[in-house]
């Protein structure tokens, strides 16, 4: 069902409910329900950003973050991370370094919000100032959380460096100090990577998945004071995919990924009701939902696994030795789990893009294997890919964008280059595919549209 | 009474104990010698490991702490430990990080000189093969090895240490039948790591190139066996279409992908 913005707003404005996404939002990392899913989004199949072809707007976003633009109404919000060191960069491509990168020179955390039309800076906002408490991932940056709103109230999360809260005209509503969010290697806890789970919002809160180094914990903070609502210890060690949130069975999981454990909470009370293993020593990827199924894939040894798990599940989930499936997991496998660009479920088809650019296509309700095809040669993926109208869009670090049909056999439709490395996964808004490149934010849409 | 309070005596003790041992490690991991030095007195095991079996030594190692790793080499740590997830030995994660005053301390204490060899040689350092041939002596073996790797990768100055240390020549490559290589040619998946490898023939040689690295050509043994020496790599095909990667002491099985 497509509905009005207004209409949306208006029943936000006067029932005082939880707000909905339109079709044209992405109200968070990746969209409503962090799913990927683009709905009503018509984006081209073709662009080529560095001849100005099929694009709306660019807009300069200065500093170094992988953060994601996200959408609400008439306005893109997105995070930064500027360094006053102007060396600074991102290294791209297939490596095993463990090591960090320590830029000690101050750094500046600012929020924008861009009219969604032109690209025009609407306001900026300086959150935080200083040197950063922790280093970073050579690919990673100390903006790398993307932002969430509920169209009233914008969440920046930046880590060690806090939790803020805008409204949508600029305004500080509330700031948070989470503590010090030192995510990194698990083997050398000075091989610092930075944070990157991003904020989710439900209902009146907004969620925030801490797994660091020691003490990790999941907390729900009041949306219009920041006041915390629940906090729920977490026996966990650094984890940076995103929370998602799967309503069914009268109750809404709050479904997180890491290592010691897969786990479900009630969402509204941050109670554990269901835990999986075995995973992954290092696990990046953000659960998917669909079709009464979660989805949830790691990629790092000693196991690399992909579950099905059924919503509404309840106590310990794993599977007992030699099973691939119970009464809670609609099937698994031990291998070909994804290390860091999140799943897709698409038309009943879940989809992965792994880091050295395989992609393999499952039907999401048995396992069985469609097809694995490598999507261009010698390119690195960090981005998840999104999708919308039929397609499917992978963005590389080595900058361009693939578009691939959705269905059972690969085909690729096209590589639009943008000029940059990208990182940060791109948004789906209307006809407006947004992608962040290493500098700047590009609008795609169809000339016509514009 | 008197075992419940043994016990509880007994407990205590643990728990201390526990505790020297955590300040060990985390004082390691920090280079903190005084702080090394304190967490000894009170008792802390020299062996002591994390959740991964990383020991003081370790740490202190692959961290670059030299003074530590200094204290605690006279302190009678093993060199020779590793960790019990990647299965790596502390002088590779050393050498990776380029810790080179480290490694001269580690390589004069190793009990395990055909091992250390490996992963000097591989860094091409030549001081450092020097330094771990003057302190001990490989097996005839481990030289050859890292003698023909060093002419593979044209590390003159480490392939001229090992041959004055007695390394041998290499042996020519075996000629195996293009039709042969042919065969061997596919994409191939483990189940035991997370990677593919592409292996294709030309030119009368076998190369490998694993899914977002470099191509490597390896060398001949056989029909069945190829090897590329400065990876100590080597791989034995079956006739199911599958290899085994032998490569650190550990055993891969790749299967052709298509084949049963």
């Amino acid at each position: 069902m497509k509905r009005g913005v207004w209409s949306t707003r208006l029943s936000c404005g006067l029932m005082a409910l939880a707000c909905f996404a339109a079709d044209g939002d992405w109200p968070q990392f990746r969209g409503p329900s962090g799913s990927g899913l683009g709905t009503g989004a018509h984006p081209p199949v073709q662009w080529d950003a560095t001849k100005g072809t099929n694009i709306a707007w660019t807009a300069e976003i200065p500093g170094l973050a992988n953060s994601s633009p996200v959408v609400w109404g008439d306005r893109v919000y997105v995070t930064t991370a500027i360094s006053s060191d102007p060396k600074q960069t991102f290294r791209t491509g297939l490596y095993g370094d463990t090591d960090s990168v320590n830029d000690r020179s101050p750094h500046q955390w600012k929020v924008y919000a861009l009219d969604k039309k032109t690209g025009k800076v609407a306001w900026e906002q300086l959150a935080a100032q200083g040197v950063p408490k922790t280093k970073r991932h050579p690919k990673s940056s100390q903006a790398s959380p993307s932002p969430a709103t509920d169209g009233k109230v914008v969440i920046a999360y930046f880590g060690s460096e806090g939790l803020y809260a805008y409204s949508t005209e600029g305004k500080l509503i509330w700031k948070k100090d989470l503590g010090l969010q030192n995510a990194g290697w698990f083997f050398d806890p000075d091989s610092e990577w930075g944070a990157a789970s991003s904020p989710v919002i439900y209902k009146n809160m907004v969620i925030v998945q801490c797994d660091r180094q020691k003490d990790s914990f999941i907390a729900a903070f009041d949306l219009q004071d920041g006041k915390e609502i629940w906090r729920t210890a977490r026996a966990e060690i650094p984890a940076w995919g995103t929370p998602a949130l799967v309503p069914g069975n009268g109750r809404t999981e709050l479904v997180t990924n890491a290592t010691k454990a897969i786990r479900g909470y009630d969402a509204d009370t941050g109670k554990e009701l269901w835990t999986l293993g075995p995973n992954s020593e290092i696990t990046c990827t953000t659960p998917v939902a669909a079709n009464g199924l979660i989805f949830v894939t790691a990629g790092y040894p000693p196991v690399q696994p992909i579950y099905a798990i059924k919503v509404g599940s309840t106590g310990d989930l794993t599977l007992k030795d030699g099973k691939e499936s119970s009464d809670a997991i609609a099937w698994s496998k031990k291998s070909g789990g994804v290390y860091l660009p999140s799943p897709l479920v698409y038309n009943e088809i879940y989809y992965t893009v792994n880091n050295n650019g395989v992609m393999v296509a499952y039907d999401s309700k048995t396992g069985n294997r469609l097809y694995q095809q490598r999507v261009g040669t010698g390119v690195s993926f960090v981005s998840s890919p999104v999708a919308a109208a039929g397609k499917l869009y992978a963005a590389s670090e080595d900058g361009d964008v693939f578009v691939i049909k959705a269905g059972p056999q690969y085909e690729l439709l096209a590589k639009n280059p943008i000029g940059e490395s990208i990182l940060s996964t791109p948004a789906l808004a209307g006809d407006l595919l947004i992608v962040r490149g290493a500098k700047h934010l590009f609008a795609i849409a169809e000339a016509e549209k514009k | 009474m008197r075992r419940i309070a043994v016990l509880v005596f007994t407990s205590a003790f643990a728990a201390l104990a526990w505790d020297a041992n955590e300040d060990l490690l985390s004082a390691s991991r920090a280079g903190d010698l005084n702080a090394v030095k304190a967490a000894v007195e009170k008792g802390a095991a020299i062996e002591s490991k994390t959740p991964y079996g990383q020991t003081p030594l370790y740490l202190a190692a692959m961290n670059g702490h030299a003074e530590v790793v200094r204290f605690l080499l006279d302190k009678g740590a093993s060199t020779d430990v590793r960790d019990t997830f990647y299965k790596a030995p502390m002088l590779g994660f050393v050498i990776q990080r380029k810790h080179w005053d480290v490694a001269r301390l580690l390589v004069s204490k190793t009990s395990k000189p055909d091992e250390a060899l490996s992963d000097v040689a591989g860094s091409g350092h030549a001081e450092l093969v020097q330094a771990l041939l003057e302190n001990s002596k490989p097996s005839q073996t481990a030289l050859d090895k890292a003698y023909e790797g060093a002419l593979t990768q044209k590390q003159a100055d480490v392939a001229e240490l090992l041959k004055k240390a007695g390394a041998h020549e290499p042996p020519p490559p075996v000629t195996v039948d293009a039709a042969v290589l042919e065969s061997y040619a596919g994409t191939y998946k483990s189940e035991q790591i997370p990677i593919d490898i592409k292996v294709s023939a030309r030119e009368g040689r076998l190369y490998l190139q694993p899914a977002g690295q470099p191509e490597i050509a390896t060398k001949a043994l056989s029909a069945t066996r190829f090897a590329f020496a400065p990876a100590q790599l080597e791989i034995e095909f079956d006739t199911s279409g599958s290899f085994m990667l032998k490569q650190g002491g550990a055993n891969f099985k790749f299967t052709k992908a298509g084949a049963k």
